[in-house]
C-alpha cells in the first residue's frame, strides 16, 4: 500500500497536475463563494473535461473543485453575511460581526486556516480506514438517522442568542415547511394547498439564499452606513492567526475535524449537518461560550474545520462501497465509472496507483488552497469598499440567477423573495434564520428516519424497542439528553456564581 | 409598535398557520399524519408558551421597539421594485430586466445625481457586472436563466 501511496504523491506533485489542481480550486472557491451555485453543480460542469485527461488528473482536478467550493461558502459568510453553502450557515454566526468590527482578515484567514485543517485531518481516514469506517456507517439504519436529526435540533439552544423560545419556533417553523410537498412515505403530495407548484416542496437553497441574502439586502437598505462594514487592513493577520489556532484553538479544530470526519461518512448527512454539531460541541465547551455568536474566531473555526473534514470522509462509502456520501459524491462516482473505475476493493488493488494518486492529491489540495484561497482573500475583501447600495444590487440579481439555477425553475425565487421579507422582519423581532434553516435541512431526514422506523419496528413487533435499544441509538440519546441539558446546568452555575459575588 | 405587541402579533399569526396545517393534515392517510401533526402540535405548544411569557414576564420586550428607526418608505420601496424586478424577468427575460434594475437600484439609492458622471457610472456598473455574470453563469457554467422577450 505504501509503495503505491508513494506513487500516488509523485504523480500528484506534477507541475500540470499542480496547475490543474490550483485552477479547480479558484474555480471551486468562486462558485463556493456565489450563493445558489453549489459544489455539486461545479463538480458536474467539470466531469466532461475529464473525459480528455488522464484518469487520476480528471479525479484531482474534481477533488480540487470539490475542496475549494466548500471552504469558498466561507467568504460571503464573513463578508456580507450571505453563506455561499448551506455548510458555511454557521460561519455567518461569528463571521459578519467580525467584520462589521473590522476584523474581516482575522475571520477570512481563520477559516481558510481551519478549512486546509480540516480539510487534511478529514482526509487521514479516507487513506487509512476506508475500508471499515465504510462498514460502520452502514450500521446507521434509520432510527440512527432519526436521532442524529434530533440531536441536531438540540443545536438550536446554541443558535438561539438568548431568546430560547423564539429559536424553537423558528426551528419548529422549519421542520414544519419542510413537510410541504411529497409524503415520504406515501410518495403523495400534502400541504401544497392545491398548488403544483408545492409539490417538489420547499427547496433548501433558494430558501436559505431567501433567509440570509435577500433579508441582508433588506437590512442593507434599512442603515445609514454607505459601506457595508469598514474594512482595516491587519498587517501580520498570518502569524498571528496562526498562533492564535495552535495556543487556544486546536481543540476546537481537532473535535470539529473528527465531528467533520465522522458526520461526513454517513451517507445523507454532510457539511451543512457537521457544522451545526460542531458549532454546538463548541459552545458546550467553550470556556467564552457568551462570545459566539458575536465574533469568535472559535466559532468560524468549528464550522469551517467540520464542513471541509466532510469532504473527503463522504468519499468513504463512495470509494469503498460504491455508495455516494453526498449529492458531490455521487457525481463523482460518475467520474469514477467515466473512466472505467469500479468503486470497491479492486480499486484499491487494481487500480490502486490512480486511486492513492486521488487520495494523497486531497492533502495536497487542502495545502494548495492555502495559498489559492489566500490569493482570493485579497480580491473578495474588496467588496467592503464597495458602497452599500452596489452590494445589495449585485446580490440581489446573484440571489435571483442562484436561486433559478437549482430547479430552473421561477417558483424557487418567489420562494427565495417571500424568505427574505419573512427573514427580514424575523431578524427584526429576534427570530433568527439559523434555526429555520436549521429545521429545513433536518426536518426531511428526521421524517423518513421516523417512519422507516416506524415500519421497521411494527414488522419486528416492537417500535420501543427499535428506538430506544439500538447501541448507536442509545450513545445518540444519550447525547441529545447532555446537550439539551449542560446548557441549564451550566446558566445555573453561572447563575449561582454571581450570586455568591453579589453576596461576597 | 412594542415587541410584546408584536410577540402577540406573532402568536395570531403563527396560530393562523397552525390552523392552516392542522386542517390539511385531516387528508394525510396514517401513520404518515404522525410526523406532521406532531410538528403542528409542537408549535402550537411553543406559541402558547411565548404568549404566556409574553403576558406575565414580559421583561425588556414591553419597552423595546424594533422597528422604531426603519426607514419605512426606503425598504418599502426595495422590497415593491424586488417584487416588480421579479415578475418582470418572467416577461422580458433577466439579463435583460437586470441590467434595467441595476441601474434604477444603484442610482436611485446613490442620491439620483443628475450628474452626467454619476449616472454614467451606475449604467457602467450596470452593464459590466450583467456582461460578467453572462459570461461566468450562462457561457461557462451554462446555468440557465429565465427567457422573456428578450434575454
Amino acid at each position: 500500500m505504501w509503495t503505491d501511496v508513494l506513487a500516488g504523491l509523485v504523480n500528484a506533485l506534477t507541475p500540470v497536475n499542480l496547475l490543474i489542481m490550483s485552477l479547480a480550486l479558484a474555480g471551486g472557491i468562486i462558485i463556493g463563494t456565489l450563493p445558489g451555485l453549489t459544489a455539486t453543480m461545479g463538480v458536474a460542469l467539470l466531469v466532461p473535461l475529464t473525459f480528455a485527461m488522464e484518469p487520476a488528473t480528471g479525479l484531482l482536478m474534481l477533488g480540487a473543485m470539490y475542496c475549494g467550493a466548500i471552504y469558498g461558502g466561507a467568504n460571503s459568510a464573513i463578508l456580507i453575511n450571505v453563506p455561499g453553502t448551506p455548510a458555511a450557515v454557521c460561519t455567518t454566526f461569528d463571521g459578519y460581526p467580525l467584520t462589521q468590527k473590522g476584523k474581516a482578515d482575522s475571520a477570512l484567514f481563520t477559516a481558510l486556516f481551519t478549512s486546509v485543517i480540516g480539510g487534511i485531518i478529514g482526509t487521514i481516514p479516507l487513506l487509512l480506514f476506508t475500508k471499515p469506517l465504510a462498514m460502520a456507517a452502514l450500521k446507521f439504519g434509520p432510527p440512527e438517522y432519526f436521532w442524529l436529526a434530533i440531536f441536531g435540533l438540540t443545536i438550536i439552544s446554541a443558535l438561539s442568542s438568548g431568546n430560547l423560545i423564539k429559536g424553537l419556533l423558528g426551528g419548529t417553523l422549519g421542520l414544519l415547511l419542510a413537510t410541504i410537498g411529497i409524503d415520504p412515505s406515501t410518495g403523495l403530495s400534502r400541504f401544497t394547498f392545491g398548488s403544483e407548484h408545492l409539490v417538489a416542496g420547499i427547496t433548501l437553497v433558494p430558501a436559505m439564499i431567501g433567509f440570509f441574502s435577500m433579508s441582508m439586502v433588506l437590512g442593507l437598505m434599512d442603515n445609514d452606513q454607505t459601506y457595508v462594514a469598514k474594512y482595516e487592513r491587519e498587517p501580520g493577520v498570518i502569524p498571528r492567526i496562526i498562533g492564535q489556532m495552535l495556543r487556544h484553538t486546536k481543540m476546537v479544530i481537532f473535535r470539529s475535524s473528527i465531528i467533520g470526519t465522522i458526520v461526513g461518512i454517513l451517507p445523507g448527512a454532510g457539511g451543512n449537518i457537521a457544522s451545526f454539531i460542531a458549532y454546538n460541541e463548541t459552545k458546550r465547551f467553550s470556556k467564552q461560550a457568551d462570545q459566539l455568536g458575536k465574533g469568535s474566531l472559535e466559532g468560524i473555526a468549528a464550522s469551517e474545520s467540520a464542513n471541509n473534514a466532510t469532504v473527503s470522509s463522504s468519499l468513504i462509502p463512495l470509494l469503498a462501497l460504491g455508495i455516494p456520501g453526498s449529492p458531490v459524491a455521487a457525481v463523482l462516482l460518475g467520474g469514477l465509472l467515466v473512466h472505467g473505475l469500479l468503486p470497491g476493493p479492486r480499486l484499491f488493488t487494481e487500480s490502486a496507483v490512480v486511486t492513492y494518486t486521488f487520495i494523497v492529491g486531497l492533502f495536497v489540495a487542502n495545502i494548495l488552497m492555502l495559498f489559492v484561497g489566500y490569493a482570493g482573500m485579497k480580491l473578495f475583501v474588496r467588496v467592503l469598499s464597495v458602497p452599500n447600495y452596489y452590494v445589495a444590487g449585485v446580490v440581489m440579481v446573484l440571489s435571483v440567477i442562484g436561486s433559478y439555477a437549482i430547479r430552473n425553475d421561477m417558483v424557487d425565487v418567489y420562494i427565495m423573495l417571500i424568505a427574505g421579507l419573512i427573514g427580514y422582519v424575523f431578524n427584526k423581532v429576534d427570530i433568527q434564520p439559523g434555526p429555520i434553516v436549521l429545521g429545513l435541512i433536518l426536518g426531511t431526514i428526521a421524517e423518513i428516519g421516523f417512519f422507516q422506523s416506524w415500519l421497521i419496528g411494527q414488522a419486528q413487533g416492537s417500535i420501543w424497542a427499535l428506538f430506544f435499544t439500538r447501541p448507536i441509538s442509545v450513545v445518540l440519546i444519550l447525547m441529545t439528553l447532555i446537550s439539551i441539558i449542560s446548557p441549564i446546568i451550566a446558566d445555573w452555575k453561572k447563575n449561582k456564581t454571581e450570586k455568591d459575588g453579589t453576596a461576597a | 409598535m412594542s415587541m410584546r405587541q408584536i410577540n402577540f402579533l406573532i402568536a395570531a399569526v403563527l396560530g393562523l398557520v397552525i390552523m392552516i396545517f392542522y386542517l390539511a393534515s385531516r387528508d394525510i392517510t396514517p401513520p404518515s399524519h404522525v410526523y406532521p401533526l406532531t410538528i403542528i402540535y409542537l408549535l402550537g405548544f411553543l406559541v402558547v408558551a411565548m404568549l404566556v411569557i409574553n403576558l406575565f414576564i414580559p421583561g425588556a420586550a414591553a419597552t423595546v421597539k424594533p422597528f422604531a428607526n426603519t426607514k419605512k418608505l426606503r425598504l418599502m420601496g426595495v422590497a415593491v421594485s424586488s417584487v416588480v424586478y421579479i415578475v418582470s424577468i418572467q416577461q422580458l427575460g433577466f439579463y435583460f430586466t437586470s441590467v434595467i434594475f441595476l441601474f434604477l437600484f444603484t442610482w436611485i439609492l446613490g442620491g439620483r445625481s443628475k450628474k452626467a458622471r454619476d449616472i454614467l457610472t451606475s449604467a457602467g456598473v450596470s452593464l459590466a457586472v450583467m456582461i460578467l455574470i453572462y459570461l461566468g453563469f450562462n457561457l461557462f457554467l451554462k446555468v440557465p436563466t429565465p427567457a422573456g422577450i428578450f434575454i
